[in-house]
């Protein structure tokens, strides 16, 4: 079974990335394609176990999308040791994400 | 020998799991494969307004009502799960997806469409969009252009003045607008939406966080550039007929060629939906598509199990 994603905040989003390696999705409840990238990333939490995942809601957290201009959702954003490293738009599978993912 | 399940149906919109319903309930048992997430193009409507039985709904809540049914019904559905390669030649249908493989007396094909991309080379693919109930929200106070003047651009244009967008521009490259009457007369009476047709985009610089747009009238040739913060493109959708690979008769546009009963030129592989060569592609007529196409296979898979 898949790990849950953890939802972040305003507040907790600093506290998970700092120093971290993870993926944030950033969505929206009412996008379709979220909710496709989100199970993508379930099935890639489910494979890789290691993989942290925490995902942001853009309509509850409008100054964090400024804060990381943020202008489409879904966005991916890698981080690596706490700094943004990389962020990806659009859907993709599970293949492409950990690629994506380990390559940054 | 008894394969995997009676029926397969890849593609999990309206069409699909209409056909899924009409077979459980002939008692047989049915596999959808999605390769995203059940619903099709009806979850990126934010209202329906032509559904029978509702004044007016959501699309993506009537989809997730659609889909509770088929889930109630036993069907096994397997979202994120794409089809790869199909056998459609020998008694029992193979088919093949990133995750598995799968076999059944019959298939029904209901792979919908997806949206045209906009075909201008740009660096600027994060303000592109195609999904207004996903991204309009992030352009409240901003200027837009809107592209494509069928009953979506409009439509859409509506929601996303709804939204708070300071400045709509629908712009439309054939000299006429495609939407019906009705939604360009409702347009016509918002005062922050303005519609031009015969006229397209060649160029998109950005510049900051916004870019200059550069369009050109097709008649005249003259140029114009607008200052913009994003672009919604609504230009029409094409057939998700990649994967049969040659294996079903498809017409050149990549829509599939069926019979009245929707039949493929394979025995026991039919089609519904916005897939098939058809005049009509609305909910309505997929989920009639999705009735016949479950019925002649029931029929025919009663005549070879």
């Amino acid at each position: 079974m898949p790990v849950s994603k953890i939802l972040l905040g305003e507040d907790s989003f600093q506290k998970y990335t700092t120093g971290n390696d993870c993926l944030v999705l950033v969505f929206k409840s009412r996008c379709p394609i979220c909710k496709v990238l989100a199970k993508v990333l379930d099935k890639c939490m489910g494979e890789d176990s290691e993989l942290k995942v925490a995902e942001i809601d853009s309509e509850a957290n409008a100054n964090l999308m400024t804060q990381l201009d943020v202008s489409k959702v879904p966005t991916m954003l890698v981080y690596k040791s706490g700094q943004l490293a990389a962020r990806k738009t659009g859907v993709a599978n599970a293949k492409e994400i950990m690629t994506f993912y380990q390559n940054t | 020998m008894k394969p995997d399940f009676d029926l397969i149906i890849i593609g999990g919109g309206i069409a699909g799991m209409t056909a899924a319903i009409y077979a459980a309930r002939a008692n047989m048992s049915v596999l959808i494969l999605e390769k995203q997430i059940c619903g099709g193009l009806a979850n990126q409507t934010y209202v329906v307004e032509n559904f029978p039985s509702y004044d007016s709904i959501n699309g993506m809540d009537l989809m997730e009502k659609v889909k509770d049914q088929v889930e109630q019904l036993e069907v096994k559905i397997e979202e994120i799960n794409e089809v790869l390669r199909l056998d459609l030649a020998s008694d029992f249908k193979k088919v093949e997806t990133d995750e598995n493989k799968y076999t059944a007396h019959s298939v029904i094909l209901a792979s919908g469409r997806v949206p045209c991309p906009l075909p201008i080379e740009n660096d600027w693919e994060e303000h592109i969009h195609y999904c207004s109930i996903c991204d309009g929200s992030l352009y409240e106070n901003k200027e837009v252009l809107v592209v494509g003047g069928g009953n979506s651009g409009f439509d859409e244009s509506l929601y996303l003045a709804s939204l708070g967008v300071k400045s709509i521009h629908i712009i439309e490259m054939m000299d006429t607008f495609f939407a019906d009457q009705q939604t360009q007369d409702k347009v016509e009476k918002v005062a922050n939406i303005k519609a031009t047709s015969g006229i397209g985009i060649i160029e998109i610089k950005p510049e900051g966080k916004k870019a200059n747009v550069i369009m050109q009238h097709a008649t005249s040739g003259r140029i114009e550039t607008e200052l913009i913060d994003g672009i919604f493109v609504f230009i029409g959708q094409k057939p998700n007929t990649g994967f049969l690979d040659g294996k079903i008769d498809i017409d050149q546009q990549g829509y599939i060629m069926t019979d009245q009963d929707l039949h493929t030129n394979i025995p026991g592989v039919f089609a519904a939906g916005d897939v098939i060569v058809k005049k009509y592609r609305q909910l309505t007529t997929a989920m009639s598509d999705g009735t016949i196409a479950a019925m002649e296979a029931c029929q025919y898979i009663n005549s070879v199990r």
